[in-house]
């Protein structure tokens, strides 16, 4: 059993009387790629930067590396790399320079995988930062984060500014990061299809909660949609637990539930009397489901 | 250690011009005072024989101190790199991120000090001081100058960038008051204290940077909910809500302060010759340029305003000139009359008094048109003309507030600097006819580092 890069229990933050999070418990472990979704304002972004340490949590707490997330030491800080939603270089330096500085705080920096990064990304580090276009700002700040080869990763919403192709060269880059098992990355994207591609266990905000967290499999083994067939007609109710959304049509019906099992099946097919086909949904159709 | 000097690296390399004027620094800094220490007679203290003629030797004893002044420019990037590095994530995810970017400021201050108290101590080694007591004491103030310096370097630094120009030209003005320690024989007592005070406030400051950021953001929530709620109570029109100019009144009033600083420590100055400057009229003259610096951000924001009016660019200007005239003479008018009643506490002739007037509105004039002028990111055209501003002004006071001055040669200055405005106002009205937004483009995610 590896031990935990990040710990919550019973995490929530409110400011000034108002709630933006609260009892969310999760772990990260070395391997994971978590990828975290939720619509604006559900608390993604306050979620992450609990987990930096950016801010005290009003509820429970959080551990990075056996260290409470806001008092972290410059040593578990050396382990942690994260990219913002909105970079934060400095406008007068060039790309190299501002590496340089950054590198500077690290004890072990990968000038080769950040060479060889910026060489791919089509990234010209000898370019001042104040005329780079969002996207190349974008490369730039995820260069800085992955030149110490952190053990976790943490990105917020890392590919809004990014085209397809720098999307794609990202997403492998993440792969490869975690490749190894010993890494870890937690990221926030509205694009529902990268993290799909990507990650390996899914975190859903809702409502300031999180709603739902575990394997990306088991999500989509949990939340399917059921199409429900009564050739002798459909009782008046559907009463079926977890049930997200029903929709009838005629002697059929359409029915998303959460937490399904094989179990469930027989069961519910006796007690309704109907037959009932079971269809998987793509990871987008998930998270709409869950917002309907 | 690696990343404080690789920090302090930045601060003084980090644009091709910092890198230029600190080698030049250095140069002139090393070159002085080699020149001065190893080529006597420099004889202005010796009365002996010169090999230079007097411009000469002027020149030369002028190297080092321009060298300690590009060397203090030189780190110019200072305040905004490290306000930007400690007020953004990087101070939260880089270990020791805080400590190390607080070290490197004061690594940088002290090293710009050390360069500069040495060079003060070797200026004056041959007027008979003792050496160490001339260098500890020239150290302490110039730590406490140059800490001035960087933090209203950083102040200015964040609304504009001709603002960043003038708070040069303000903040060696604030090198007056810290100066008159370095006269042995004075009291130190009050520079240790000011220079402890400051570094306590900036250490606290950076340190506790998160947790004054939530008792901050909590007061002010309290506040607006207990009255109301409301956070923008300007007011006025939406043109000079768009630029920024809808409440003159901080800066008018904000200028008090500093000229009470510059009345109380400079009242009993008594000039050594009839033709000496007065710096009283060389703070007053640079404080009148500032409201005028402001309006370099109005190119920049004038884009909203093109978006919702149908104003064409010719007349865009129009409005921006008339928005920062408005404002900028309460901000003026402030300045005269402190003038007036700070020239009648000291008992100033009218005559100087009446003279003085007139500067300072030239000064705000040049300044105005000086910051509409920029349309663009700065380039060495507005940089030269902001120098050669500056420096005429500051000339023309020096010429102004000497007694023996002929009221012609002050009528003839007054006159050059008039039609210098006049010029700057047609190049920014030319400027303005051809304006190109993604020239001067706002972003406001980078504005501390600009």
């Amino acid at each position: 059993m590896s031990v935990p890069y990040a710990v919550a229990h019973q995490l929530g933050k409110a400011f000034y009387g108002k709630r933006v999070l609260e009892n969310a418990s999760f772990t990260v472990e070395p391997g994971d790629i978590v990828g975290v979704l939720g619509k604006n304002g559900a608390g993604k972004t306050t979620l992450l930067e609990l987990m930096l340490g950016f801010t005290p949590p009003s509820a429970g707490g959080v551990e990075l590396f056996g260290h409470a997330s806001y008092r972290l030491p410059g040593a578990a800080k050396a382990r942690l790399g994260f990219v913002p939603q909105q970079d934060e270089l400095v406008n007068q330096l060039t790309a190299a320079d501002q590496i340089g500085v950054i590198a500077s705080f690290y004890p072990r920096w990968d000038d080769a995988l950040v060479t060889r990064l910026a060489r791919e990304w089509e990234l010209d580090l000898g370019e001042r930062i104040k005329g780079m276009s969002v996207g190349q700002r974008q490369k730039l700040s995820i260069l800085l984060a992955l030149g110490h080869r952190p053990d976790l990763l943490i990105l917020d919403e890392p590919v809004a500014s990014l085209d397809p192709v720098a999307r794609r060269q990202f997403l492998e880059q993440i792969i490869d990061v975690a490749a190894d098992g010993a890494r870890a990355v937690v990221f926030s994207s509205h694009i529902v299809s990268d993290v799909e591609r990507l990650a390996n266990k899914i975190w859903i905000v809702k409502d300031h909660r999180l709603y739902w967290q575990g394997d990306f499999d088991a999500l989509k083994d949990s939340i399917v949609r059921l199409h429900l067939r009564a050739p002798r007609g459909l009782p008046d109710t559907i009463a079926i637990p977890s049930a997200l959304s029903v929709q009838r049509n005629g002697s059929s019906a359409t029915v998303v539930v959460r937490d399904w099992s094989d179990g469930l099946h027989s069961e519910t097919a006796g007690k309704l009397g109907v037959e009932i086909e079971v269809e998987q949904l793509t990871l987008e159709d998930i998270f709409l489901e869950l917002h309907r | 250690m690696k990343a404080v000097a690789r920090l302090m690296l930045a601060y003084f390399t980090g644009t091709r011009l910092l890198s230029i004027v600190t080698a030049l620094g250095l140069v002139a800094i090393v070159g002085g005072s080699a020149v001065l220490f190893y080529l006597p007679p420099l004889v202005a203290q010796h009365g002996l024989p010169s090999r230079f003629s007097l411009a000469e030797e002027a020149a030369l004893q002028m190297a080092p101190v321009a060298g300690v002044l590009c060397f203090i420019f030189g780190a110019s990037l200072l305040p905004s790199m490290s306000m930007r590095l400690v007020t953004s994530h990087y101070a939260y995810v880089l270990p020791y991120g805080r400590v190390k970017l607080l070290a490197s400021a004061f690594g940088t201050v002290a090293l710009v000090s050390l360069v500069a108290s040495t060079t003060v101590t070797l200026f004056f080694m041959d007027a008979g001081f003792p050496f160490l007591l001339m260098f500890r004491r020239g150290f302490l103030v110039s730590l406490t100058s140059n800490t001035i310096l960087y933090c209203v370097l950083w102040f200015i630094g964040r609304s504009s960038s001709i603002g960043k120009l003038l708070g040069v030209a303000a903040a060696v003005a604030t090198l007056v008051v810290p100066l008159r320690y370095q006269v042995p024989g004075t009291s130190i007592t009050p520079v240790w204290i000011a220079c402890a005070l400051l570094w306590a406030t900036l250490t606290a400051g950076v340190l506790l940077a998160p947790r004054m950021k939530l008792a901050y953001g909590g007061t002010r929530h309290s506040l607006a909910q207990r009255f109301g709620g409301a956070s923008y109570r300007g007011g006025g029109r939406e043109v000079d809500f768009m630029f920024g100019t809808a409440n003159p009144w901080p800066l008018a009033l904000g200028q008090i302060v500093p000229i009470a600083i510059a009345t109380y420590y400079l009242r009993d100055y008594h000039p050594y010759a009839a033709d000496a400057p007065n710096p009283l009229l060389a703070v007053m003259t640079i404080l009148s340029v500032v409201s005028g610096g402001l309006t370099a951000v109005a190119a920049t924001r004038a884009r909203a305003l093109w978006l919702r009016t149908h104003w064409t660019r010719a007349e865009l200007f129009g409005r921006a000139e008339r928005a920062f005239w408005g404002h900028n003479c309460f901000v003026l008018g402030v300045l005269l009359v402190a003038l007036v009643a700070v020239g009648s506490w000291l008992e100033l002739p009218t005559r100087m008094l009446v003279l003085w007037l007139g500067l300072l509105m030239l000064g705000t004039t040049l300044s105005t048109y000086l910051g509409l002028i920029v349309t663009a990111s700065l380039g060495w055209t507005e940089c030269v003309l902001a120098a050669a501003t500056m420096v005429a002004l500051l000339m023309t006071s020096i010429y102004t507030g000497a007694a023996t001055t002929p009221p012609a040669t002050i009528v003839a200055l007054y006159a050059a600097l008039a039609v210098a405005a006049l010029a700057f106002r047609q190049l920014a009205a030319r400027r303005w006819a051809r304006l190109d937004w993604m020239l001067c483009r706002a972003d406001s995610t980078v504005r501390p580092a600009t």
